[in-house]
């Protein structure tokens, strides 16, 4: 607005221009410059006598140098000029109508110049003049569903602009069709002017908008350039998203950077999104790292946030994400054995597969984990297992000896202990076949494959408990497939092997099919079955400008329609919940406006109306400040420099020049310079940290034996002597070389150096978490575990609790056909300061009990005859038995060592046997 | 006042050290005794045609009453009745007499151009001129002392003396003849010039150096200035250095120089500019050139 103190020239106005009177001052400043020269410079110079005594004409006044004279006044100048508030305003002058119509483009396309647009309206506005100016303003998307485009009134300027401000950018499509009924309304011709107010892009609806503002009065397009970009497609990837960017055609080449952002709303990941020179459309793989994935709440666009740059993710987003968790020993036996095996086959074609150690439980990122008979017993897996599933995961667990012996925390229901034979040699009833699946469970409508056989399953104690889905059963009517809700995630349980030692389904092409009915739990857990449990409520709603924000409005969507749901003033885009589950609704989703197919399209030819300057949009600038900057940086150089004379600084003249015009350049610059552009957030470098080294391996022995220190001094100590004798015997009979035994703390050394750990266990107190879980792995990766109970064993309850955590499988009593009592001496017996115990090994190993003869080897040895005793010292053992115990020593030692080689041995009788009838 | 700081403030070490530089680079000097008849130069004793201490014969004089009878030459006083005494001719090192002025002019060094090299003060390079050359008159076995003392003196003490000179007018020992005498001074008190002509007058040779500040012999000023005299009482004198006013300067400054030089000749005595912006070397070997000879050896220190 124009006061009456202000002054104009053109484009270029004055707010105070009786502060220009000051510059009749310069004169006078100049003459007073001038009158004040700087002082003499006085110098001493004996050689002056020579000059003789003539007295001379005193030399004129010293005439300060040019450059003083020029900053002083420039300084003045600047100051004065800057005082008066001089602005460049570039809005061209238009002879302002009486009554003008406003038109606001407020679609999901103008938030990113949505401020431009709403100044040059205003700018069109307040040029209005006199009482009889009227306004109207219209807008052409709803600002909620239940609020249609109405007929604009007919108001004074200031209650328009106080409208204006109240507009706001939809995120969602504009509906010109209904404004342009609205405005038929009109009397035509009750407008002396009609403006458009564009972003400039979308066609739909643009000609009868057109017609109807070319109706009521002359009408012009105003389109307001910003820069565009929406995301047109997205879709997990194993490790991100893939992200297809469209931005309007004709530009040149351009690079945004495509964000990540987490819930609480950081970025967690970023990638670079080029458009090379004319393309429309970029395709970029947005890696986040795989801890952050599941934190990772939208995708936008950095240089452009709005509504069309956001996508928020759901869980149905998410690329499944398979942990494979197997129980087995001794690393991957023979493929066609290891369930893992079976497991990775049949997942690996539609997720990405990950085999975890199984320590590594809790630290792997997955959605999905399938556990292959692993007992996850001890209690912080388990909360940390069920606070996962809760939030989400879904745990399938495969049984399997050890859980049909420890039972598992992860079962969706109370397991039996033990087994249940079908079919085999000892019980009446043939291999079970598949029942039938539930109809309103993941695998509903599969067909039953009559191959399968089951002939060993683990039974659920209750299969009527409440809230236990049964999802498929045995002809017989017991669960196969047994599973239950936990909050977002699910515990399912697959009652039979997942190799085909209990059950011939991993071989079926059935089972592929189960697991991959399985992946869809993902996101949906909670209907399993595809049947949604009620209507999805907004809960958070997007904004044009691609802000998360409380919902105007309560909005539902019935899960029927959800898969054709766009985004609209009916169904908003956001994040919308039904029960436990989250579905976000985006603009580029579903049958919403940003389509696989969508293009930016200008509105300009479409609509045929002659446009008007977008000039006028751009904001007045204000060149005062950058006028006082200046001005007071010129005083500042002068103040500098005078008082350098004043304290006699030497400063050679030229270079005095040289600062005098090098800080004029940089005023300047500084004066050049926009209004502070918003400071640009980097994700700070982080430095590397070092690694720390992996231990030093080279002072390890080739063979190491530990005993577990158990804190009491008498055991520790005679642990130690016996296997230190047992060192000695070895290095005397064998050909093993051990080093001196080492006393080993389960929670802190490293135990993989250790072929043997000899532990003699008395105390009952239990293992912790750590020990469990790094004895777990030492076992699982090949260690020999050798539990001596001493010769006054404790209660077999307190052993079971101690060793409870490991998860351990069933032992049997050792044999004399077990390759342990094979492996260097042939043993019937094994005694220790005690005799006639039995020695407990696994079962299920080479030689014994259970052996399938598949060459597994046991890790765990169970005795309660005090060896390490009978090792450590002659005295109170007969010279017989102690040699008997040292043998069974070295036997434990090469058993450690050499696994099943001796395992022919075990056979030798047979294999003797046979020879002379072949050569008969 | 910055001369009188600048005097109590000679640090005759410093100038000590540039001073044994100079000398060494010079080599052992022998004063030339041109006036003597003799052609060629010669380091140590010179024959002083009378009799006295020496190695050179001179003549046979008759045995004086009283005198000691182991003094007579008996292979002489053989020949003929009476007795004779065997006289030599005696010999006596040259003498090298410095003077550096020790007036408040001289306590002046224009203020360099580029800051990296400060020039001496005019004293302190006269100074260092006078110790080189006695430094080196000694190493030739030539006497050497400061004017106004006469006396014979080692050349760092010859230094000392010099420095602790009293500012004032010319003050001269007597001087014998064949001594060679060098004045290092500006000449721009009223008495200096003057006091040439007497010293010469005693018989002795000389070299005249002219010790100037560049500023003195440029003039590099410009613009409005006050230019002041090293003495107290002086007025400072507000000028318009402008090219009109250099050239009086320059004119004024030739005709100093011409007087310096005039009275040197008159007097039979070399005459040497030295700028203080010139090496020391320079002077140093200027000044020997004139006075006498340098060493065979060249710089080879005995």
């Amino acid at each position: 607005m124009i006061s009456p103190a202000s002054f104009s020239l053109g484009p270029f106005t004055l707010a105070a221009p009786a502060v220009l009177a000051g510059l009749a001052a310069l004169p006078l400043l100049w003459w007073l410059i001038r009158r004040l020269p700087p002082p003499t410079k006085r110098v001493v110079f004996p050689a002056v006598r020579l000059l003789g005594p003539v007295v001379e004409q005193p030399p004129p006044q010293a005439r300060p140098p040019w450059w003083l004279v020029v900053l002083r006044l420039g300084a003045v100048t600047a100051i004065l000029l800057g005082l008066a508030g001089p602005r460049w305003d570039p809005t061209p002058d238009t002879p302002a109508p009486e009554r003008l119509l406003v038109v606001m483009d407020n679609g999901w396309q103008s938030a990113p110049g949505w401020p431009e647009m709403v100044a040059a309206a205003r700018t069109r506005i307040e040029a209005l003049e006199g009482d009889e100016a009227r306004v109207a303003l219209a807008a052409t998307a709803v600002s909620a569903a239940n609020r249609p485009i109405r007929t604009p009134d007919w108001v004074t300027p200031k209650t328009a602009l106080a409208l204006l401000e109240q507009m706001t950018p939809e995120p969602w499509p504009a509906n010109r069709e209904a404004a342009a009924r609205a405005l038929a309304r009109l009397a035509p011709g009750s407008a002396d002017e009609a403006l458009w107010v564009t972003g400039g892009w979308g066609v739909e609806g643009a000609k009868p908008l057109a017609q109807a503002l070319e109706r009521v009065a002359g009408a012009r397009l105003l389109v307001v350039p910003a820069r565009m970009f929406a995301i047109r497609q997205y879709e997990g990837t194993a490790d991100g998203w893939r992200v297809q960017m469209v931005r309007p055609s004709g530009l040149p080449e351009e690079t945004v950077r495509l964000l990540a952002i987490d819930t609480a709303g950081r970025p967690r990941a970023e990638a670079p999104v080029s458009f090379p020179a004319g393309e429309t459309t970029a395709t970029v793989n947005l890696k986040v790292a795989v801890g952050d994935l599941a934190r990772i709440s939208r995708l936008t666009v950095d240089e452009s946030r709005s509504a069309a740059t956001t996508a928020l993710v759901d869980a149905a987003s998410l690329h499944p994400r398979v942990a494979v968790l197997s129980g087995e020993r001794r690393g991957e036996p023979r493929p066609l054995q290891s369930a893992a095996y079976y497991v990775r086959r049949a997942l690996e074609p539609y997720a990405s597969v990950e085999a975890v150690a199984a320590e590594n439980m809790t630290r792997t990122e997955a959605n999905l984990r399938v556990f292959l008979d692993l007992p996850v017993t001890t209690q912080a897996q388990a909360d940390a297992m069920l606070r996962w599933v809760r939030e989400g995961g879904i745990a399938i667990t495969f049984a399997g000896p050890r859980i049909a012996e420890n039972g598992t925390r992860l079962a969706p229901g109370q397991l039996l202990t033990g087994t249940r034979a079908v079919g085999t040699r000892l019980s009446w009833d043939k291999p079970q076949k598949l029942g039938g699946f539930a109809p309103n469970g993941p695998l509903a409508g599969m067909t039953i494959d009559p191959e399968v056989t089951i002939t060993r399953q683990v039974l659920a104690a209750d299969p009527s408990a409440p809230g236990l889905m049964r999802w498929a059963w045995l002809e017989d009517g017991t669960p196969l497939v047994t599973a239950r809700i936990v909050g977002a995630g699910a515990l399912v349980m697959v009652h039979a092997n997942a190799d085909p030692r209990w059950t011939n389904l991993p071989l079926s092409g059935l089972f592929e099919q189960m697991l991959r009915r399985f992946l869809p739990l993902l996101g949906r857990a909670s209907q399993p079955g595809g049947a949604p449990q009620g209507s999805f409520a907004l809960e958070t709603a997007l904004d044009a400008d691609g802000a998360l924000a409380n919902p105007r409005q309560p909005r539902q969507v019935a899960p029927e329609v959800w898969d054709n749901a766009a985004a609209s003033p009916l169904t908003p885009p956001g994040l919308y919940r039904a029960g436990t589950v989250t579905r976000a609704l985006n603009l580029m989703q579903g049958n919403g406006p940003i389509s696989p197919l969508f293009r930016f399209e200008p509105v300009v030819p479409e609509a045929g109306l002659p446009v008007a300057s977008a000039d006028g949009v751009r904001a007045p600038v204000n060149l005062a400040t950058p006028l006082l900057i200046l001005g007071l940086v010129l005083a500042a150089i002068d103040g500098f420099l005078s008082l350098a004379r004043l304290l006699n600084l030497r400063l050679p003249r030229p270079s005095a020049a040289r600062a005098a015009a090098s800080a004029t350049a940089v005023a300047l610059a500084l004066m050049a310079l926009p209004h502070p552009a918003g400071a640009q957030i980097f994700p700070p470098g982080l430095p590397l940290e070092d690694r720390p080294g992996s231990p030093p391996a080279a002072a390890v022995e080739p063979v190491l034996l530990g005993h577990v220190a158990t804190g009491n001094a008498l055991l520790d100590s005679r642990a130690r002597d016996g296997l230190a004798m047992l060192t000695r015997i070895l290095g005397t009979r064998t050909a093993v070389r051990a080093g001196p035994p080492q006393p080993v703390n389960l929670e802190r050394d490293e135990l993989g150096t250790y072929a043997m750990l000899y532990w003699p266990l008395t105390g009952a107190k239990p293992l912790s978490p750590e020990a469990a879980a790094r004895l777990a792995a030492y076992l699982s990766t090949g260690g020999l575990l050798v539990v001596d109970l001493g010769s006054n064993p404790p209660p077999p309850s307190a052993v079971r609790a101690v060793l409870q955590p490991l998860g351990l499988p069933r032992l049997a009593p050792l044999n004399s056909d077990h390759v342990l009592s094979r492996s260097f001496y042939l043993l019937d017996r094994y005694p220790g300061r005690v005799q006639g115990q039995a020695v407990w090994v696994e079962a299920a190993t080479e030689g014994g009990t259970e052996g399938g003869g598949d060459g597994a080897v046991a890790s765990v040895v169970m005795g309660s005859a005090d060896w390490a005793g009978a090792w450590a010292s002659p005295d109170g053992v007969e010279p017989r038995q102690r040699e008997w115990a040292l043998r069974f020593g070295v036997n434990l030692v090469m058993y450690a060592l050499t696994g099943t080689y001796k395992a022919d041995q075990v056979h030798v009788k047979a294999i003797l046997d046979r020879l002379p009838e072949r050569k008969r | 006042m910055a001369a009188d700081r600048h005097r109590h403030t000679l640090d005759t070490n410093a100038l000590w050290v540039d001073a044994e530089r100079a000398a060494a680079l010079l080599g052992p000097l022998s004063l030339q005794r041109p006036e003597m008849g003799r052609l060629g130069w010669r380091q140590g004793p010179h024959p002083r045609r009378r009799a006295g201490q020496g190695s050179e014969f001179w003549q046979y004089r008759p045995l004086e009453a009283g005198e000691a009878v182991d003094r007579v030459d008996w292979r002489r006083s053989g020949r003929s009745d009476s007795l004779y005494v065997r006289t030599h001719e005696r010999e006596l090192p040259a003498r090298l007499a410095l003077w550096a002025d020790p007036a408040p002019s001289m306590d002046y060094a224009s203020a360099p151009r580029a800051a990296a090299t400060r020039l001496p003060e005019k004293r302190q390079r006269a100074l260092v001129i006078a110790a080189a050359l006695a430094l080196a008159a000694e190493e030739g076995g030539e006497a050497c002392a400061a004017l106004s003392l006469a006396r014979p003196a080692k050349a760092r003490q010859v230094l000392e003396q010099l420095s602790a000179e009293a500012s004032g007018t010319l003050h001269s020992a007597p001087l014998a003849p064949g001594d060679t005498v060098v004045l290092l001074s500006d000449f721009l008190e009223p008495d200096r010039i003057g006091a040439i002509a007497p010293l010469a007058s005693q018989g002795a040779g000389g070299v005249v150096v002219h010790v100037a500040d560049p500023a003195e012999a440029d003039f590099p000023f410009e613009g409005r200035m006050e230019l002041v005299d090293v003495t107290p009482q002086a007025e400072p004198r507000l000028i318009d250095a402008s090219a009109q006013t250099r050239a009086r300067y320059l004119e004024a400054w030739s005709h100093h120089v011409n007087a310096i030089e005039g009275a040197a000749r008159t007097a039979g005595w070399h005459y040497l500019l030295h700028r203080t912006d010139t090496p020391v070397q320079e002077a140093v070997t200027a000044i020997a050139a004139l006075i006498g000879g340098v060493g065979v050896g060249g710089g080879a220190r005995r």
